[in-house]
């Protein structure tokens, strides 16, 4: 008395590609093929140095390094003053003026 | 959990930024950028007699509480970046976020979105947690025969659908058919990255948009040990609030 209906047809995995294209800040054209999750990156003009980002930096396992900045107020802050119980979440950005 | 942020500009430029958009926590000044080239992160393709050298590649550290890393992410590409937590639901953490329920024939859903507001660029995720009723399995990619399980979010200007994430499926040995499939019967989670599209097509379909909707379906089919259900889709929808990019410098001094 057992019935299985398998679906017909069923199940092309493969989903649809989105495709961005544009230019980047008139340096060179940005490209984002998501679907398969690769970003191509093309310069139209001058050769540019391409580095791995994953390659760069403290990696999984590592100790920050410790440091002492000022925050917005002039407070010195150290890594260690940081961490809470659950850690911490450091961001690196380019820039908060441009 | 704690956050700080650190970048090459002066505090007066930090306190000016943080006034601005209302930021409380730690804004970290590292003018003349030694944490960043100590830290080994110095963008190095830039000229170092180009004005704006010594900014770093930009890139976000989980650490643990003896500030160990625990994880990170670097953007490739520096228009885009995921958000915190974009990223922090992707490592299976858990995060506020107001969500909806919706129940479904054999399973019950649960969905929300990791930002409800976002810019040109952003990284966000949609994520969906389902719950197969007692004793019913539904299918996951890579199941033939079945309809596995799939988020299919509906195309629309200015968005872009990423990488989705779901978790490692159960095998599933169904002996009158002597055969072997992929599963899920225990609550699982797919995590659906989708991104504001910031090429120059992109700007132009969200220019003057404050809000998008994003729809899409949750497709799959339900099976219990006996009878399997036909294949069901379960309308689904998020808003996102959009704002501009950022574009305003701190006051002359």
């Amino acid at each position: 008395m057992t019935e299985r209906i398998a679906f017909p047809g069923s199940s092309s995995r493969l989903s649809r590609a989105v495709t961005g294209c544009g230019l980047a800040l008139g340096v060179g054209v940005l490209c984002v093929l998501s679907a398969i999750g690769i970003a191509a990156r093309q310069q139209s003009s001058a050769p540019v140095t391409t580095i791995d980002v994953d390659t760069v930096g403290p990696k999984v396992g590592d100790a920050l390094l410790e440091f002492s900045l000022r925050d917005q107020t002039g407070q010195l802050r150290s890594l260690k003053s940081l961490l809470g119980p659950n850690g911490a979440v450091i961001v690196f950005f380019r820039s908060a003026d441009w | 959990m704690e956050l700080a942020a650190i970048s090459y500009d002066s505090v007066a430029t930090l306190a000016d930024f943080a006034m601005r958009r209302g930021i409380s926590f730690p804004l970290l000044s590292d003018a003349g950028s030694n944490t960043i080239k100590r830290y080994g992160i110095l963008n190095t393709t830039i000229d170092p007699k180009n004005e704006l050298y010594g900014y770093p590649f930009p890139g976000t550290f989980i650490v643990d509480r003896q500030g160990i890393v625990t994880s990170r992410v670097f953007e490739p590409i520096y228009q885009e970046r995921s958000t915190i937590a974009s990223i922090l639901v992707r490592l299976g953490r858990q995060i506020d976020a107001p969500a909806t329920k919706v129940a479904g024939a054999h399973v019950e859903l649960t969905s929300y979105a990791t930002d409800q507001v976002a810019t040109l660029g952003t990284h966000l995720s949609l994520v969906l947690d389902v719950r197969p009723a007692p004793k019913v399995h539904v299918y996951a990619p890579g199941a033939s025969s079945y309809k596995p399980v799939r988020l299919a979010l509906d195309a629309q200007p200015g968005l872009i659908v990423r990488s989705a994430q779901l978790p490692r499926p159960e095998d599933y040995f169904f002996k009158p058919l002597n055969e072997h499939v992929p599963v899920y019967q225990h609550p699982f989670r797919i995590v659906q990255d989708v991104m504001l599209d910031p090429s120059r097509d992109g700007s132009a379909a969200l220019k003057d948009v404050t809000s998008i909707t994003i729809t899409g379906t949750f497709e799959y089919q339900a099976c219990d040990d006996a009878v399997c259900f036909p294949p069901q889709g379960i309308p689904l929808s998020w808003s996102i609030g959009v704002k501009p990019l950022d574009r305003e410098r701190a006051k002359p001094r």
